[in-house]
């Protein structure tokens, strides 16, 4: 891919010794003047991006202040979340604004999802490998 | 402990343990490299799928924030 950052795997084992291997992109977080460097799940069956209560503490969000609430499905659907607009850095790509559904639970993990990091990013798997390809859109798509 | 350790061992196994030695290890490279699911155990699927609404409301969060930024 054109301009495209390669990253790898990230191994480890499952909860029953066999061997599993995740896709976390490793990514700086920015709001208004916080920073927080973290790693994410790429999952193409999430419909947003999720934020962990504790990462949006760390970036000096407050929940009190955001508007937009937002409901979840699925494992997160207990779970209250509001929308909240991020800077994102990946690589040494052009920063990014994120949209996650920030959760009231440190139980969610980091999830990029459809919306918007697949909206901002083309990523190509290359699981045998244990690597897999970022890159930013396209202009023209 | 490192396979160049364990060939002397092995070598000196009968004939009998020597093809359970394979036996063993074939099973383990199958057992490694099969999908396998465990009967009964609870498998955690965190994807936030279908969750159409909070998509739409975040994309409009995005787009006034885009709005506000051009204006």
């Amino acid at each position: 891919m054109r301009d495209a950052g390669q990253f790898y795997f990230t191994q480890g084992y499952d909860a029953f010794g066999v061997p599993d291997a995740l896709p976390l992109l490793p990514l700086s977080l920015g709001y208004q003047n916080s920073i927080v460097e973290v790693s994410a799940l790429l999952d193409t069956g999430a419909s947003v991006n999720v934020l962990p209560y504790r990462v949006g503490v760390e970036l000096g969000a407050v929940w009190e202040e955001q508007t937009t609430s937002v409901i979840l499905a699925g494992n997160l659907a207990s779970v209250e979340a509001k929308g909240l607009l991020v800077s994102a850095q990946i690589s040494n790509f052009a920063p990014v604004q994120l949209v996650f559904a920030w959760s009231l639970s440190n139980d969610a993990p980091l999830l990029l999802g459809r919306m918007n990091f697949f909206l901002a990013f083309d990523v190509c798997f290359y699981r045998s490998q244990l690597l897999f390809e970022v890159s930013p859109k396209s202009r023209t798509s | 402990m490192t396979v160049a350790e364990l060939f002397p061992t092995l070598r000196e196994l009968p004939r009998a343990d020597k093809l359970r030695v394979m036996q063993f290890l074939v099973a383990e490279l199958a057992r490694e490299e099969e999908p396998t699911l465990q009967p009964g155990a609870t498998y955690s699927v965190l994807s936030p799928f279908n969750s159409h609404e909070a998509a739409h409301k975040l994309a409009q969060l995005l787009e006034s924030e885009q709005s506000k930024q051009d204006a």
